[in-house]
C-alpha cells in the first residue's frame, strides 16, 4: 500500500475580507512536504492577499473555510504564532524599519523563536558567508533592516532571513522581480538547496520564467480572488503562449 | 541590577507611584503670597540677603506672565499648592539615623545601595528639603562641596550670592525663575575646586510625597579650571488624582578647560507640572554634557540652555521624552555661540504613544564673531500609533557666515506594515515595538550608564503598557 503523503499545507475553501471588500473567494490549494508549488495570476488577482492571509496579517480577515498547517489549525492563529511553526513569507516590498539594525533585528528573531545564538561577531560572520551565497554585499549587513535597499538588495535581503531562519514552508511573494538575470540565478539555486523532503516552497510569481531555473511540482493560476486551475508546468507554457488573457479565455 | 530609577522586582507596580503617609514638621498654608515668601525665609533663618532675593523675585513673578505658548498651563492652579513642607528637623549623613519612613522609601528605591556601590556622593530630599548629605572622604579632603543648597546658604555664603540666581539664570528671567526664586527650597549644590576630577558620579534624588504640593529645588554646579564632575539627579513623586508642580533651576558653571556632564532621569507621576529651567555658562575650552531623560509628568516644559562664552567652548545635549497618554512635553534644547571655534551637538528623540504629545523646540543662536563654529541638530520622533502627536519648533539666529550648521529632523510612524513584517519573523507585537524602540533610543542609550539604559528601557516600556491598556 502507498501511504498517502499528509499534506504541509491545506487551504480549504478559504474566503477572507480586507476592508470589508471581499479579496478571496474559496480558495483551496494543498502544498506537501518536498514540493515547490508556483502561484501566477494577473494583477490584483489576489496572490499578495492569499500570502498575506497565510502568514495571519490582522488586515486580512478571514470570512471563511479554514488553513491547516502541519495538521493545525491555524486561520486564527497570529502571525508570530505561524512564524514560530515554521511558516516564513517573503515580502514583494518588504517594509523599511527606522533605526533597527538588521543583525539585531534577525537575532531577537531567531532568539524569540527559541533558537540558541552564538556570540553577536559569530553570528555576523555566519552572515556574511551565508550572504556571499546569495550576492549579499556585506555593508548591507551592518545597515539598517531594508532602509534604503534598493529593490534587489531587499529580495536578496528575504532569502537571507530564508537561509538562516530554515522555515518549514516558505512563501515568497513576486521575489523574482526586482532581481536580475544573475540575481535570478543565484536565488533558484538557493532555493533548491532550501527544499528537502521536510520543507515545500510556494512562490508567487508573474512569469514563466522562474520554472527554467526552478522547475515546480505544481502551478496555480488566480483570478478574481480564486484559484481557477491547478495542474503541472504545462501550464506556464500556456500562459508564456498566450498571456492570462488568452490562457483564461481558453479554460 | 542596582535599582537606582526606582524598581521593586517584586511588584508589579513601581515604587516610585506608591505614596506614603504625609509628614512634615511645617508647612504653610496653600497659595502663594508675600507672607508665605516671608514663612519660608524665616522658616529657613535665611541671612537678609537671600530673603531680600526672595521678596524681589516674587515681585518679579507677580508682575509676569505665564507663558502663553508651548504646553497648555491653563489647569495649573497655584491657590491649590503647598509651596512649602519641610519633612524633618534635621539632616543626616548616616542612614541608620534617617527616620524609618523616609528611609523605607529610599531603600525600596535601591538608593543607599547604589551610593555604595558606585558614587562619591548623594544628596536626599524629601518633600523641599534635603535630609541626607554624604561626600566620601576622599573627595571631601580634595575640597569638594556637596551638600544641599540650604546648607550652602549658610556655610558657603559667598560663592551663593556670586553664583545664586545672578548671571546664570536671573530671578527676572521669566514667571517661573521669578517664582523659583521666591520660594526655592533644597537641591544640591556642587564645588569642584581647580583641577579636581571627581572619578565617580554625584547623584541627588528629589522625592516629592505630598500631594498638591510644589517642590522647587535649586542645584548650582560650579567647576573650577581645569575641574570634571558628572552629577545625577533623579527625581519621582507617587502617583495622586491631583496635581502637583515641580519648578526647578539648575545653574552650571564651567571654567576654563573644566567638563561638567549633568545627567538626569525624571519620572514624575502623570499629575505633575515640570516646568523647569536649566542653564550653563561654558568658559573657553570648557565642556557640558546633558543628557535627559523625561519620562512621567502631566506636562513638561524643558529646554536645557548652554551658553558657550569662551573660544572652543562646547556643548552637548542628549535628550530623550516619552509623552503617553494625556501627557504633553515641550522639549529641546537652547545653545548660544558667543565665542569663535565653538562646538554644539544637539541629540532629541521623542517617542509619542497612546495619544502623547511630544514637540521640540530649540533654539541655536551664533553670534557675531562667533566664527569657526559648528553646530549640529538631530531630532527624530517615534510616533507608535496614529493618535500621537509630534511637532517641532527649531528657532535659528546666525550672525556669522564663518559657520558650519546642520540641522536634520525625522518623524518616524510605527506602521502596521512594519509591525507585521516583524511578526512574521517570529517577534510578538511586543518585542516588535521593543526592537524599534531600541533601535530609535540607542545614540543615546549609549551614553547612559549601563544600569540607567536597562531601567530606562524598562520605564518606557511600562508607559507603553500603561497607555495600551
Amino acid at each position: 500500500m502507498i501511504p498517502i503523503m499528509p499534506h504541509m499545507l491545506e487551504v480549504q475553501h478559504f474566503s477572507a475580507h480586507i476592508d470589508e471588500k471581499k479579496i478571496l473567494q474559496d480558495v483551496s490549494l494543498a502544498v506537501a512536504p518536498g514540493e515547490v508549488h508556483f502561484l501566477m495570476g494577473p494583477n490584483g488577482s489576489g496572490k499578495t492577499t492569499l500570502a498575506s492571509a497565510l502568514m495571519g496579517n490582522p488586515v486580512v480577515v478571514p470570512t471563511g473555510g479554514t488553513i491547516i498547517f502541519n495538521g493545525e489549525d491555524i486561520t486564527t492563529a497570529l502571525p508570530e504564532e505561524r512564524a514560530k511553526k515554521g511558516l516564513y513569507l517573503g515580502f514583494q516590498y518588504p517594509v523599511e524599519v527606522q533605526g533597527v539594525g538588521f543583525v539585531p533585528f534577525l537575532r531577537a528573531a531567531l532568539s524569540a523563536r527559541g533558537m540558541a545564538l552564538p556570540s553577536e561577531q559569530d553570528f555576523r560572520a555566519e552572515l556574511v558567508t551565508a550572504g556571499v551565497e546569495l550576492g549579499v554585499a556585506s555593508a548591507l549587513i551592518d545597515r539598517n533592516l531594508n532602509e534604503g535597499f534598493s529593490g534587489g538588495e531587499k529580495k536578496r535581503s528575504e532569502l537571507l532571513q530564508l537561509s538562516v531562519i530554515q522555515p518549514r514552508l516558505a512563501v515568497l511573494d513576486e521575489f523574482d522581480s526586482g532581481l536580475d538575470i544573475d540575481g535570478l540565478r543565484s536565488a533558484a539555486r538557493a532555493l533548491k538547496k532550501y527544499v528537502t523532503p521536510d520543507t515545500a516552497l510556494l512562490l508567487i510569481t508573474h512569469y514563466g520564467r522562474m520554472a527554467e531555473y526552478l522547475p515546480p511540482d505544481r502551478v496555480h493560476i488566480m483570478q478574481a480572488g480564486t484559484i481557477v486551475k491547478s495542474g503541472g508546468t504545462e501550464i506556464i507554457e500556456a500562459v508564456e503562449r498566450g498571456g492570462f488573457d488568452g490562457f483564461l479565455s481558453l479554460s | 541590577m542596582v535599582k537606582i530609577l526606582g524598581f521593586d522586582k517584586t511588584s508589579a507596580d513601581p515604587v516610585w507611584e506608591q505614596g506614603s503617609p504625609e509628614r512634615w514638621v511645617h508647612r504653610t498654608q496653600k497659595g502663594i503670597s508675600k507672607k508665605i515668601v516671608e514663612e519660608i525665609s524665616y522658616l529657613k533663618a535665611e541671612p537678609d540677603w537671600m530673603r531680600e532675593k526672595r521678596l524681589l523675585a516674587y515681585r518679579f513673578f507677580k508682575e509676569k506672565k505665564i507663558p502663553a505658548w508651548g504646553v497648555d498651563l491653563s489647569e495649573l492652579n497655584f491657590d491649590d499648592i503647598t509651596f512649602f513642607i519641610r519633612p524633618g528637623e534635621r539632616q543626616y549623613k548616616n542612614w541608620d539615623e534617617v527616620p524609618a519612613d523616609i528611609k523605607g522609601v529610599y531603600d525600596q528605591l535601591g538608593i543607599p545601595q547604589a551610593e555604595q556601590k558606585f558614587l562619591a556622593g548623594l544628596v536626599g530630599q524629601y518633600e523641599s528639603e534635603g535630609f541626607y548629605a554624604k561626600l566620601k572622604d576622599q573627595w571631601e579632603k580634595q575640597g569638594v562641596i556637596f551638600t544641599d543648597t540650604d546648607t550652602a546658604v549658610k556655610k558657603y555664603p559667598d560663592l551663593v550670592k556670586e553664583y545664586f540666581m545672578t548671571r546664570c539664570v536671573p530671578i527676572a528671567d521669566h514667571a517661573f525663575a521669578a517664582l523659583h526664586g521666591a520660594v526655592w527650597s533644597g537641591g544640591s549644590f556642587v564645588y569642584v575646586p581647580a583641577g579636581v576630577a571627581v572619578a565617580l558620579p554625584l547623584q541627588a534624588y528629589f522625592r516629592m510625597n505630598a500631594p498638591q504640593s510644589g517642590q522647587f529645588e535649586h542645584t548650582l554646579i560650579i567647576a573650577e579650571e581645569g575641574a570634571s564632575v558628572h552629577y545625577i539627579e533623579s527625581c519621582t513623586a507617587p502617583k495622586y488624582s491631583t496635581d502637583s508642580l515641580h519648578s526647578a533651576v539648575v545653574e552650571i558653571f564651567v571654567k576654563k578647560n573644566a567638563s561638567v556632564r549633568y545627567t538626569t532621569i525624571q519620572n514624575w507621576s502623570k499629575n505633575v507640572y515640570n516646568l523647569n529651567t536649566k542653564r550653563a555658562i561654558v568658559e573657553q575650552d570648557g565642556k557640558i554634557e546633558w543628557v535627559g531623560g523625561s519620562l512621567g509628568s502631566k506636562r513638561t516644559m524643558l529646554y536645557p540652555m548652554s551658553l558657550l562664552t569662551g573660544k572652543g567652548a562646547s556643548a552637548r545635549h542628549l535628550n530623550i521624552a516619552v509623552s503617553a497618554r494625556g501627557q504633553w512635553k515641550d522639549t529641546g534644547a537652547k545653545v548660544v555661540h558667543g565665542a569663535p571655534y565653538t562646538n554644539s551637538r544637539v541629540i532629541s528623540k521623542s517617542v509619542s504613544l497612546g495619544g502623547g504629545r511630544s514637540s521640540y523646540r530649540g533654539l541655536l543662536k551664533i553670534a557675531k564673531g562667533a566664527h569657526g563654529s559648528k553646530a549640529h541638530v538631530q531630532c527624530d520622533a517615534l510616533l507608535l500609533d496614529p493618535h500621537s502627536q509630534s511637532d517641532t519648533y527649531p528657532y535659528m539666529e546666525i550672525y556669522e557666515d564663518d559657520v558650519a550648521i546642520m540641522h536634520e529632523a525625522t518623524v518616524n510612524r510605527v506602521t502596521d506594515a512594519q509591525l507585521f513584517y516583524l511578526r512574521s519573523r517570529g517577534l510578538t507585537e511586543e518585542q516588535a515595538f521593543d526592537l524599534i524602540l531600541s533601535g530609535f533610543l540607542d545614540p543615546i542609550s549609549r551614553e547612559l550608564p549601563l544600569d540607567y539604559a536597562l531601567e530606562l528601557n524598562r520605564m518606557i516600556r511600562l508607559e507603553m503598557i500603561g497607555s495600551v491598556g
